[in-house]
């Protein structure tokens, strides 16, 4: 799977995504296509993805384990998870690549890395949207670039987005000012990460371009690893001051929020990302490596499979006993490996 | 106080109907409202439920103006900015360039053709900072990011290249009329003999004077 991959500085970066947003000529965009319009994009993108050695999936025909699968394997999102009608997904989850048909826009191609890859990100989406855009007349015009359903994407149509764990720079009193007003001189965002009942997740954040006009791909690329390394660089003097200054605090709450996460029944996500939280800032300062399974790849494992647990798709507060049970079991088999 | 109904305490709620004093309870079972409102205004809630009520027709003259080809509404697009079909484009076209000059500060398209591939190979070579000083004059919202230490050094030295062609013709012209406590001590110097050299012996005095005090002023804080 891709998300097996070991990523570069993975202590800060947990995954990064490229989206590439495309429509074909002719259609109207999907909010206001008819069924046998949404047909028909379906199997132009079938025929055009056919050689492409990837898996193509009706989502309307898919039974639940399966889709639940999927979404675990971020192979598709929580609003295509929820309704899948008209919608199809042509897929290598190896590779991280998702095209997702009959979403916001016909065709929107996802890949995934985890880390912090823009470049081969980047070129792994591009070359595919290139190669449909040779197969497939898309809606293009010279001036505005690629025409999309939401105005703020025409252009490029590219989205590249990274989710970062920063809880230095959250628990220090001005620093996320700073970042924000550093990222907007690139013109990019950060936005905090929430789950469907609009809860927000505690130090995780989603760091996005807001500029598809008047840059060219290359100065995109050029920016999102400027904007990643200051984030980067930024996190790491914010956790090593907090656990100079902090210490002892730091110290107790790693090894107790370890104790928690390696030993609890019953865990709820927000808790989850919270105790991460606690272990990312004090890890490179109080690891004890021996006695515990603790390593970056494992502390983002967590979080990702917690991120896309199906309780964050839940649109209420209150949670089952069966989802945190579930939760707890799976963090616990991670923590406790093969002893 | 009692309840005149029941007898029982009144708690902090008063009910008073008629001139009879009831407690909370007797009040609700009576099916009376607990007029906890203040005197003169309306129900708060009643007047959330107009607002609610008519938030759907709520209207601008332009509201009403929609794609001829999918029935958009500019309303719709307002909120989502959202559109529904290409000629939406044509339709929306200045809204749709507004609100990108808004947020992104441009409406250009500068990226790759359909079916190419994009080259985001970053050279240093010369042709990278050409293209970007190129980008900066099209387009003087977008402050380009130099990739390079080596491309920033290029661009250094073509501006002091410049600025030394400059302070050969006209650097006595420019500090007649400049604050002299903003200009460097090479071009003070400077300027003092091409002053003397145009005979213009009271400017030159008062390039010397500020040369002079400067120097002091060093002298004094070593």
């Amino acid at each position: 799977m891709w998300n097996d991959k070991i990523g570069k500085e993975q202590d800060i970066v947990i995954l990064t995504k490229v989206a590439v947003s495309r429509n074909i000529k002719g259609y109207p965009f999907t909010s206001k296509m008819s069924a046998t319009e949404k047909e028909n994009v379906l199997t132009t993108v079938s025929n055009a993805t056919k050689d492409m050695r990837l898996q193509y999936l009706r989502i309307d025909q898919l039974n639940k384990e399966a889709l639940d699968d999927l979404f675990e394997k971020s192979m598709i999102n929580g609003h295509i998870y929820a309704d899948g009608r008209g919608k199809a997904v042509v897929y290598d989850e190896n590779e991280g690549v998702s095209i997702a048909v009959n979403d916001d826009d016909h065709i929107t191609v996802n890949v995934y890395s985890n880390g912090a890859e823009v470049t081969s990100v980047f070129e792994k989406a591009d070359e595919l949207a290139s190669v449909l855009e040779s197969k497939i007349d898309m809606a293009y015009s010279d001036k505005y670039g690629f025409l999309t359903s939401d105005v703020r994407r025409m252009g490029t149509g590219i989205q590249i987005m990274s989710v970062v764990a920063i809880p230095g720079i959250d628990k220090t009193a001005g620093a996320f000012d700073i970042l924000a007003k550093r990222l907007a001189t690139y013109d990019w965002q950060i936005a905090p990460m929430t789950i469907m009942s609009g809860e927000k997740v505690p130090g995780i954040f989603f760091l996005f371009n807001i500029a598809t006009l008047g840059i060219t791909e290359k100065a995109l690329v050029g920016r999102a690893r400027s904007v990643i390394d200051d984030v980067i660089k930024l996190e790491r003097t914010c956790r090593k001051n907090i656990c100079r200054r902090k210490k002892g605090i730091v110290d107790d709450q790693y090894h107790r929020s370890y104790a928690a996460l390696r030993y609890a029944r019953r865990i709820d996500v927000p808790e989850v990302l919270n105790l991460l939280n606690w272990i990312r800032l004090g890890y490179d300062e109080f690891k004890d490596e021996e006695k515990t399974l603790l390593n970056w790849e494992l502390i983002n494992k967590i979080t990702t499979q917690t991120l896309r647990n199906k309780r964050t798709l839940q649109k209420t507060e209150s949670v089952s006993v069966v989802f945190t049970t579930e939760c707890a079991n799976n963090i616990r088999s991670l923590l406790k490996g093969d002893e | 106080m009692r309840c005149e109904n029941c007898g029982g305490v009144i708690g902090n709620k008063i009910t008073q109907i008629n001139g009879v004093t009831i407690c909370e309870k007797c009040a609700k079972s009576l099916g009376i409202d607990i007029p906890t409102r203040m005197a003169g205004f309306p129900d708060f809630n009643a007047l959330a439920n107009a607002f609610m009520a008519t938030g759907t027709d709520l209207d601008f003259t332009t509201s009403k103006l929609s794609c001829p080809r999918c029935g958009t509404k500019q309303r719709e697009f307002e909120m989502n900015n959202r559109v529904g079909c290409i000629e939406c484009y044509n339709f929306f076209n200045n809204l749709i360039v507004k609100t990108n000059l808004r947020l992104q500060g441009s409406s250009e398209y500068k990226g790759r053709k359909p079916g190419q591939k994009s080259d985001i190979l970053v050279d240093i070579d010369a042709g990278d900072v050409a293209d970007e000083q190129t980008n900066t004059s099209d387009n003087p919202f977008v402050q380009p990011l130099r990739m390079s230490n080596e491309s920033d050094e290029k661009v250094e030295e073509k501006k002091t290249e410049e600025k030394k062609s400059e302070t050969k013709k006209s650097i006595y012209e420019k500090l007649m009329k400049a604050d002299l406590g903003m200009v460097s001590d090479d071009d003070l110097e400077q300027a003092m003999k091409q002053a003397a050299e145009a005979e213009d012996y009271t400017f030159a005095a008062k390039l010397r004077d500020e040369l002079k005090s400067r120097k002091e002023g060093k002298k004094d804080v070593e």
